[in-house]
């Protein structure tokens, strides 16, 4: 399904398989790839591919999304009306459909992120208890 | 997300579904392009970059089911898919499809009747106004260990007076009436009911009122409540009908009111209704128990708490009258106990041999499917490759065994609606709330929630097993398409099924056995060739007891003369028909106070009676002409005479029977024993006495002949008209339907899981032929190897029937034990035997064995038949 990068990922791989058993580290995992393609296109609309090389960019190589996740991601948010598309031309001019924020996709982008800090913090000090 | 865009993105879906497919594709294979370009700059060759960008998208149909997968609406379309594509494909194997429905609308057919019966019978409310607070009031005879016996008038009376937990109490006497008027003269059946009647039954009636307290009162002027169909038959349903008199019992009777449609009181058959009359100037103490009483519980009253005041008044009245009342106390029943609690035992046993039948019919086509899923497993495979997940899968595969079942289900229903009918058709008339039974909603309700369970039920083990395919394997030509797994599962189905079957037939075999020790039961007299009939005087016309007399001395010598008949002679009630006169009596060497004294049965007899029953005369003489009004002389039975005189000769001997008033009676005979009650059961003593004694004003002519006694039917009835034109004569049938009916039920249940019995053995053997023919087939392969290395023709058919009658072994074992759990809830439904009787068992299981053999045996020489050859070649 969903592939990830590398030996330390390995983990979140297996869980997000057996998503259809455990709906919570699903919405978890799927919360965080959504994060990202929000991120990603907070800056400037693109296209499907475009999606997953910027990902790749900012988490500076940890994530590679794979279609097989990217599009139904992608397709998703947009029923959500997080984003929407439109078809254009590609920087070597071809025919490709990029996908864009709207209001609500920023609203969006912006409670995530906070929780996600949140999140990360509670999790970060947790580790660093003794 | 938002409802409104939620609903948007289901609109879009459903109506531009190809658009946004075609986009998708379009979105998917620009993708593609881009990657394989940016791989180009990377520094490959454009072969390798796209070869490369493919890799990495993985499978373009894969990624477009799982954004189809994500989108909204999803399930709805699925599930059409899956339907569109479950029905083609059944559509496809039409004789598989076939089989399938006709196992399952049988076992779905089975338990969808006896389901209405149940619902008609044990879960309907009863037809009066808030039921559950509605209760039978018994007297109990702690001596005679009745527990439910009539009641005595002045004990009613007594608790009406004094119990403060009932809110009204009211009595009914059965008894007949001779209808003249609206046609030809008739025998009803009427209800004699005290005023409340009605009113603790919360059932007024439909036209006109009910009965007043002063019309309990005697002198009053006669007034009759028709029943709905009385009304419609006799007297055309015309309203004007009310206020009107009619004819009855040689009396005028003003009709005051008609009860709707269905109303009844623990008798079907009354067809009218008439004040019980309670003259304060008798003493009910010198009478005997003959009412039925019911109440209606106060309101927040319980059943226990009424039970313990009633408890209380009757140890009042068995201290205030112990001569009448000692050892007799009252119990009080709920309405709906007393009117299904007897039958409740045969409907759940019935219900669980349907459910039994059920589990074999799925079991059976669970085996079908995963015969077929063997056999698509190609196409299961390539689902797989083109993206299908395995819930996709599992769900694609319930859909279709769902469908199979419900379309097992619409064809049960209508077995169902059929059986229902003949069931109520042949059902004896003593099974309560017959005429109750119909498929309503919560019928149709239960049958689609069986259908939809049975789907799943027999569809899941298949489904998981066949969605897992091995894709190398299945797509490759020629793949042999079992597995071991497969082929476990398959053997647990058979043993399942042969076990279950067994249980179902030992159930069946036993009330056969149990029926037929009833039927050899000795009734004590002759039933072939004797006629029956029953004729009531009015006591309007008849009042004197010497008229009375007299008309059955004379209607007695009239039948004897006619041409065919052999003798004839009359008793107050017959044989096996439920009813008795029963009173104590005493010897006159030794008086009991007659609370201690033992109870015999009393039968007013004519002279010709024992000769035409059939019943030998043992000791002393029979009763003759000059055996009249005045005569002491009683004939005893011989359980009497084994009871009460060991040892000694009866005859000559004295008896006091209570009656009013009690005379000493002179014992001139002794006659054998009859089976009075049932033929279940051991007969009680009896005193006869000569009719001209005790004159009832009805009597039962009993009429044997040398020729077919139907044929008589119409010579007897004239010759009771040429006595009494206006007189009817009722329930003219033979002696053999008499002692038939007494065992109606037994018959009815013996036959209906008899029935059952034999759907389950017909589907257990077609599946466990179908799972051998199968495997043997499966097996051509290996047959052929073993053959062509010299393995003969004994070999192999001692190596496929062996490994079928194993799984037979252990489905018998299974069933033998479980059987030995599961019949002891049958243990009151059996007569003569016990439910784990042994040679029930043992004749089952091998019958069933060498069922198992046959549908073992013919596939396993198909087997042997094989040309080694082609078996190797076989593919």
């Amino acid at each position: 399904m969903t592939v990830y990068r590398s030996g330390d990922t390995l983990l979140l791989q297996i869980i997000y398989m057996s998503n259809s058993e455990d709906e919570f580290t699903a919405d978890l995992l799927q919360g965080t790839l959504d994060l990202l393609v929000l991120k990603a296109l907070s800056a400037q609309p693109l296209h499907g591919l475009g999606v997953s090389t910027r990902i790749n960019q900012i988490t500076k190589g940890t994530f590679d999304v794979k279609p097989g996740s990217l599009f139904p991601a992608l397709h998703r948010m947009e029923e959500a009306g997080w984003l929407k598309s439109e078809w254009g031309e590609s920087e070597n001019n071809r025919r490709a459909k990029f996908y864009s924020l709207t209001k609500a996709g920023r609203r969006q982008l912006e409670t995530e992120t906070e929780d996600w800090q949140r999140i990360s913090l509670a999790i970060g000090s947790a580790l660093r208890a003794t | 997300m938002s409802l409104f865009s939620k609903a948007g993105s289901l609109l879009r879906n459903t109506v531009r579904k190809r658009q946004i497919d075609r986009e998708l594709t379009e979105e998917l294979s620009s993708y593609i392009e881009l990657l394989t370009e940016k791989k180009m700059k990377q520094g490959m060759n454009e072969r390798d970059a796209r070869r490369a960008a493919m890799v990495e998208v993985g499978g373009v149909e894969q990624v477009k089911e799982e954004v189809r997968a994500g989108r909204t609406g999803v399930a709805l379309e699925t599930f059409f898919q899956d339907v569109r594509y479950g029905l083609r494909s059944l559509r496809k194997k039409p004789g598989f499809t076939l089989t399938a429905v006709i196992a399952l609308a049988l076992g779905i057919g089975a338990n969808s009747a006896i389901f209405s019966v149940i619902n008609g019978v044990l879960l309907r409310s009863l037809a009066y106004r808030d039921p559950a607070s509605i209760v039978m009031v018994w007297e109990r005879s702690l001596r005679g260990g009745r527990s439910q016996n009539s009641v005595s008038p002045a004990n009613f009376l007594d608790w009406k007076k004094q119990s403060s937990s009932l809110e009204q109490i009211a009595a009914s006497w059965d008894t007949r009436a001779n209808l003249t008027s609206g046609g030809e003269p008739e025998e009803i059946q009427v209800q004699k009911v005290s005023a409340d009647f009605f009113s603790v039954l919360g059932v007024p009636p439909e036209l006109g009122r009910s009965f007043v307290r002063q019309e309990e009162m005697p002198g009053t002027e006669p007034a009759v409540i028709l029943g709905h169909d009385l009304w419609q038959s006799r007297f055309a349903g015309r309203p004007a009908i009310v206020g009107q008199t009619v004819t009855m019992s040689g009396r005028n009777w003003t009709v005051i009111g008609v009860m709707p449609p269905g109303f009844h009181f623990l008798n079907t058959q009354i067809k009218a209704w008439m004040p019980l009359q309670f003259d304060p100037a008798t003493d009910w103490r010198k009478s005997g128990r003959f009412l039925r009483s019911v109440a209606r519980l106060k309101p927040g009253v319980t059943v226990q708490q009424a039970q313990a005041e009633l408890d209380a008044i009757g140890k009042q009245l068995e201290m205030a009258y112990p001569d009448y009342n000692k050892g007799w106390g009252v119990n009080i029943v709920p309405m709906h106990e007393q009117i299904v609690g007897d039958i409740r035992p045969v409907l759940l046993v019935l219900l669980a041999a349907v459910a039994f039948v059920l589990l074999i019919a799925c079991a059976n086509v669970a085996n079908l499917l995963l015969s077929r899923a063997a056999s698509r497993q190609k196409e299961l495979a390539l689902r797989a490759a083109l993206g299908a997940s395995r819930p996709r899968l599992v769900r694609q595969m319930l859909t279709e065994s769902v469908l199979l079942a419900i379309m097992g289900g619409a064809l049960g229903i209508l077995l169902a609606y059929w059986s229902i009918h003949a069931l109520i058709a042949f059902a004896p008339d003593n099974i309560p709330r017959l005429n109750e039974i119909t498929i309503d909603p919560r019928v149709l309700l239960f049958t689609f929630g069986i259908s939809l369970l049975t789907g799943l039920i027999f569809g899941l083990v298949p489904a998981l097993q066949s969605s897992r395919p091995d894709l190398n394997d299945a797509l490759k030509e020629g793949a042999r398409g079992s597995r071991s797994g497969n082929r476990v599962v398959r053997n647990l189905f058979v043993v399942a099924e042969m076990a279950l079957a067994l249980v179902l037939l030992i159930g069946a075999g036993l009330m056969l056995r149990s029926f037929s020790q009833l039927h050899q039961v000795k009734t004590g007299f002759e039933t072939e060739n004797v006629l029956t009939m029953r004729v009531q005087l009015p006591l309007a016309k008849y009042g004197q007891p010497q008229q009375r007399a007299e008309f059955f001395k004379r209607a007695e010598e009239r039948l004897a003369a006619l041409p065919g008949v052999k003798s004839v002679g009359a008793i107050s009630y017959l044989p096996l028909t439920g009813l008795a006169t029963s009173t104590s009596f005493n010897l006159a060497t030794k008086p009991l106070p007659p609370s201690e004294s033992p109870a015999t049965e009393v039968r007013p007899i004519t002279p010709g009676y024992f000769t035409a029953m059939g019943i030998p005369l043992v000791k002393g003489r029979a009763f003759e002409e000059r055996d009249g009004a005045d005569s002491r002389v009683v004939i005893i039975n011989e359980t009497l005479a084994r009871k009460f005189f060991p040892g000694q000769d009866p005859i000559g001997q004295q008896l006091i029977v209570r009656w009013e008033p009690d005379f000493v009676d002179e014992i001139i005979g002794v006659v054998g024993d009859i089976k009075e009650t049932a033929l279940e059961q051991a007969p009680n003593p009896a005193v006869y006495w000569p009719h001209p004694r005790e004159p009832y004003q009805f009597m039962n002519f009993v009429i044997r002949s040398a020729i077919d006694p139907a044929s008589l039917s119409a010579a007897a009835t004239r010759e009771i008209h040429a006595l009494d034109p206006d007189q009817p004569v009722a329930d003219i049938r033979t002696l053999d339907q008499v002692v038939a009916k007494s065992i109606a039920r037994p018959r009815f249940n013996t036959l209906l899981l008899a029935i059952f019995a034999g759907v389950a053995l017909v589907l257990a053997s077609v599946g466990i032929y179908g799972v051998m023919n199968y495997s043997a087939t499966q097996r051509t392969h290996e047959v052929g190897i073993r053959m062509a290395l010299g393995a003969t023709r004994a070999d192999i058919m001692r190596l496929v029937v062996g490994n079928g009658m194993l799984l037979t072994l252990i489905g018998i074992g299974i069933g033998v034990a479980a059987s030995l759990m599961l019949t002891r809830v049958m243990a009151s439904l059996l007569f003569g035997i016990t439910a784990t009787d042994v040679p029930t068992f043992l004749a089952v299981s091998l019958v069933l064995a060498a069922i198992a053999l046959i549908a073992n045996y013919i596939p396993a020489r198909r087997a042997t038949r094989v040309n080694p050859i082609i078996a190797l070649r076989y593919e």
